[in-house]
């Protein structure tokens, strides 16, 4: 039987999909007072029936990607989007709702319009000797690894609704290679390593994050709060 | 506003129990891993490293179930080490609810087990420790031992960890044996050369006493992370209190009230 949340009516499903550790989303929404319902391919999905769709991402997106095509996840994903429902993508998770990825130059759901980079400082350093900056005076590791500010965008209308309005930014934890590069319609919060990257995507409900809210104390819990009740309406 | 520099709380578990030893030696028990794991929570602490030394084998899943324990109480990111011989192992570990899991000797012995385990669950989870100690016989002035630091092994620091990056560890805890459990300091010329050879993440490991130590590991030694262990274990210095002294010093830190 599938365990449905504490509060009535709402279903919470979580995609999962081979290698990766998932428990700590499930203790961060249990903390929340939902429990999560691990859905493994599409026909368990729509059995399930879920209101809400969580996207955990642990790994590469390249290995995601194949396996969200082999449980046969894509199609349905895509128009689930596209019918407003909402759907919450994490880390890897959040970088394959862009178009494609550098990972294994591997295109992707195509839900939110961008791409998704490898850090590369090499590069940077190269670009910042010819615009004449002369900023790098540390070695920036990758990946970017550690509890980094998101600040949030200003002109996005989501941008206040799901950070912490009183704060302008919070600390959140990060692990990741590759970032999130979209353009500003699509920017909810962004972030500072080396260049300043989307670290909050969004398109109508479905909202990406390329930090762990399960992982970053209250102030992550405090981001997952938001987003059920200002994204999901609950 | 920058990424900040990581205060991280290793806690050794024998038995289920966390302990703690002076070089590697005499270890006394002092409490449930559940309790120091809540606590350094509230104290703001940026991760959380449980470090199994348990003998036997029938009380490694004693550690898993522990470790299944804290993921359910804590959300803040924590990693295991410690009888890591195979993927399965690594898949366990990560299975309780770690973040990121630590090879050390098995990865001496078997350096392909960096790469197996980094294919399959991604670089940013493995975490290499490395024991070393300070050897004239080696070119860069270090060896790397094994064992929990007890078994010389034919391999120089350097050449290690820059084998370690390219098979794929995303993170690098270096203990220097010399310094451990002394309370007198990092070994920051140790720290620097680590920082200057490798393009991933270097946490500094052994020999903090007070809080100008880490914040010399940082400066000094250029690290990323700093592991405390018995300053905070037995009460001398909270995370707070560390953290405090690292702002003073101008290095970016997580605040420490929210």
């Amino acid at each position: 039987m599938n365990s449905s949340s504490a509060i009535s009516g709402v279903r919470i499903a979580l995609l999962k999909y081979g290698a990766g550790n998932t428990h700590s989303v499930v203790h961060a929404f249990k903390r929340l007072g939902h429990s999560l319902t691990q859905i493994e391919d599409v026909d368990q999905m729509k059995r399930y029936n879920p209101s809400i769709i969580i996207m955990p991402g642990v790994g590469n997106g390249s290995y995601m990607m194949r396996s969200l095509i082999e449980r046969g996840f894509v199609d349905f994903l895509q128009e689930w989007a596209q019918e407003s429902m909402p759907l919450l993508g994490i880390c890897v998770g959040a970088q394959v709702l862009l178009d494609s990825t550098e990972e294994g130059d591997t295109r992707c759901l195509g839900i939110v319009p961008g791409v998704c980079r490898r850090f590369d400082f090499y590069k940077n350093i190269y670009s910042d000797m010819h615009t004449h900056h002369n900023k790098i005076n540390e070695q920036l590791c990758v990946p970017h690894m550690g509890w980094n500010t998101v600040e949030a965008s200003q002109s996005h209308e989501r941008g206040g609704l799901l950070c912490d309005s009183a704060l302008y930014y919070s600390y959140y934890y990060f692990v990741h290679s590759y970032y999130l590069d979209t353009d500003t319609h699509h920017c909810i919060a962004s972030t500072d390593y080396g260049l300043r990257f989307s670290s909050i995507i969004g398109m109508d409900k479905t909202i990406g994050t390329q930090f762990h809210p399960e992982k970053s104390g209250k102030a992550g819990l405090a981001l997952l709060y938001r987003f059920l009740t200002k994204v999901c309406g609950i | 506003m920058a990424l900040t520099k990581r205060v991280i709380v290793c806690l050794d578990v024998r038995d289920g129990m966390v302990t703690k030893g002076v070089q590697f030696k005499a270890n006394k028990d002092i409490g449930d891993p559940l309790f120091f794991a809540k606590m350094y929570e509230t104290q703001n602490v940026d991760e959380l490293v449980f470090y199994d030394i348990t003998a036997s084998v029938e009380n490694r899943s004693l550690m898993y179930k522990t470790m299944e324990r804290v993921a359910q109480s804590i959300s803040i990111p924590f990693s295991v080490g410690g009888g890591i011989r195979s993927v399965e192992d690594m898949e366990r570990a990560l299975e309780s609810g770690a973040e990121k899991v630590s090879v050390n000797s098995q990865a001496v012995q078997n350096p392909e087990l960096i790469e197996y385990c980094a294919v399959k669950f991604g670089c940013q989870c493995v975490v290499l420790g490395v024991d070393t100690k300070r050897d004239a016989m080696c070119p860069s002035g270090y060896r790397v031992f094994t064992n929990g630091g007890r078994v010389a092994s034919n391999k120089d620091l350097l050449d290690w960890v820059v084998e370690a990056e390219q098979r794929g560890v995303g993170e690098i805890v270096l203990n220097s044996i010399d310094a451990d459990g002394t309370k007198q300091g990092y070994d920051c010329e140790l720290l620097k050369h680590v920082v200057a050879s490798v393009s991933v993440p270097v946490v500094a490991s052994g020999g903090a006493g007070k809080p100008e130590h880490i914040v010399e590991a940082f400066i000094k030694g250029g690290v990323h992370a700093a592991l405390v262990a018995s300053m905070v274990h037995f009460r001398e210095y909270t995370i707070t209190q560390i953290k405090e002294a690292m702002q003073k010093s101008g290095i970016p830190v997580r605040p420490i009230s929210e």
